[in-house]
């Protein structure tokens, strides 16, 4: 298809914010939107015709009061419930004052800590690039046996809303684990799920998923991006 | 909205009397006639509980109409509310003003959340009545918009007006269900080609009307 032509441009855009344009050509103009900010703008524009139409053609319903309560209770800095036992006993606070007095003490006869062991040195790195794409979207690195792994955003597609991509390492044999969530900018590093397989001889993938759905076991979304780790 | 430490707490008579008048009617619950969106919602975003009130006041007659519609249950739609309003509050400093209106975010939110559940219970759910649904249709064609309705509302409204109503209730039916185009022509009994064409003839139609009037 020749995206170039205005009307088709306007035509996807405008299917693409009501929502009717499905599978595989969604996911094709997701990847056009991200980097074409004409193409976004179309389709920004007809999300405000289309929200205003749903605003002004949707009834006006009353709501029920209850409901503000409910949020307003939802929305609670911290609940200021008054918790019998052990917060409120005395004798406990004291015998805590006293023990951390002690352990002051003691941390200051101490030699001091080592200062913590820097980061350690990359030794496998993973360039995700969006298919049809020149520049890489993160770049995933991995230290201490596949322990440690960061990610950073270099050029990362824009999301929907409620739409994220997600990190995996898949295994030969078919094996999945999810690494965690790509950030949209700056550096980030993935907790690393206790495994007992060998990181890097695992392929690292990024599907997108709905938020909605996460933490999830298995990916649900399409693949984005497919590839081995390079070593350093 | 008890208004606690009212300066007229003296004479409780009047200020229980102020507070009646003051306070929503239940029939009329859009109290602010035309409050500042994106002002309330950067209030939001510094944690201005006053203004989060407000913002609820103002929009969510609105929003939960729209939840009602996607949803098709008011049990469903109040906890679809719900959901939509915390997250609002605690996103509200997400919201950038330069690439949306603040009605079109909050709308966003709104059927974002309403067409996840829609999705998650399809298959347990009944789909609504169809009945229902229509029902709510016919009540807006009619129904005057809320005092203090902005212009570009009024606008709109006419320009779905212009639509053929064949067009109107396709483009409605796929954004408020979440529908493809083969669901929407299964939905409404129409071939699939026929559909599409008025939607697509809908759309268009819609910006002629719309982008004239500016």
């Amino acid at each position: 298809m020749n995206y170039k032509h205005p009307e088709l441009r306007e035509r996807l855009s405008a299917e693409y914010a009501l929502g009717t344009l499905r599978g595989a050509a969604r996911r094709r103009f997701e990847r056009l939107m991200a980097r074409d900010s004409e193409l976004s703008a179309r389709v920004a524009a007809w999300e405000e015709r289309l929200a205003h139409m749903a605003w002004s053609s949707a009834p006006v319903v009353r709501v029920p009061d209850r409901n503000w309560s409910a949020i307003q209770q939802r929305i609670q800095p911290m609940p200021n419930r008054q918790r019998p036992g052990l917060w409120n006993s005395l004798a406990f606070w004291r015998g805590l004052g006293m023990v951390a007095s002690v352990l002051a003490v003691v941390l200051l006869i101490l030699p001091g800590p080592q200062p913590s062991a820097p980061d350690a040195m990359p030794e496998r790195v993973a360039m995700v690039t969006e298919a049809g794409s020149e520049s890489a979207s993160w770049l995933i690195t991995a230290a201490a046996g596949g322990q440690q792994i960061m990610a950073r955003a270099i050029s990362p597609p824009a999301m929907p809303e409620g739409e994220v991509c997600v990190l995996w390492l898949v295994w030969p044999d078919g094996a999945v684990r999810a690494i965690g969530v790509l950030p949209e900018e700056g550096e980030m590093r993935l907790p690393m799920p206790a495994m007992d397989r060998q990181p890097y001889q695992a392929q690292v993938a990024v599907t997108i998923e709905r938020s909605s759905e996460l933490p999830m076991t298995r990916p649900a979304g399409p693949k984005v991006f497919s590839g081995p780790w390079m070593q350093l | 909205m008890p208004r606690s430490g009212a300066p007229t707490r003296r004479i409780p008579l009047l200020s229980s009397f102020l507070y009646r008048v003051s306070a929503p009617k239940p029939d009329t619950p859009v109290t602010d006639p035309n409050p500042d969106l994106e002002k309330l919602l950067s209030a939001c975003a510094l944690g201005d509980r006053d203004a989060f009130q407000r913002l609820y006041l103002a929009t969510s007659p609105k929003l939960f109409g729209i939840a009602v519609r996607i949803l098709g249950s008011e049990a469903q739609a109040e906890e679809c509310l719900q959901d939509a309003y915390v997250k609002i509050w605690q996103r509200a400093g997400d919201y950038r003003p330069h690439l949306a209106s603040p009605v079109t975010w909050l709308v966003t939110i709104v059927r974002n959340g309403a067409l996840d559940r829609l999705r998650r219970n399809r298959r347990q759910l009944e789909l609504a009545d169809p009945a229902h649904l229509e029902f709510l249709m016919d009540e807006h064609a009619t129904a005057p918009g809320p005092a203090g309705e902005e212009s570009d509302a009024v606008l709109l409204r006419e320009c779905l007006k212009q639509l053929r109503e064949d067009q109107r209730r396709c483009i409605e039916i796929a954004y408020f269900e979440g529908l493809s185009h083969g669901e929407v022509a299964e939905r409404t009994g129409n071939a699939l080609g026929t559909v599409k064409t008025w939607i697509r003839r809908g759309l268009q139609e819609l910006r002629r009307c719309l982008d004239a009037s500016v």
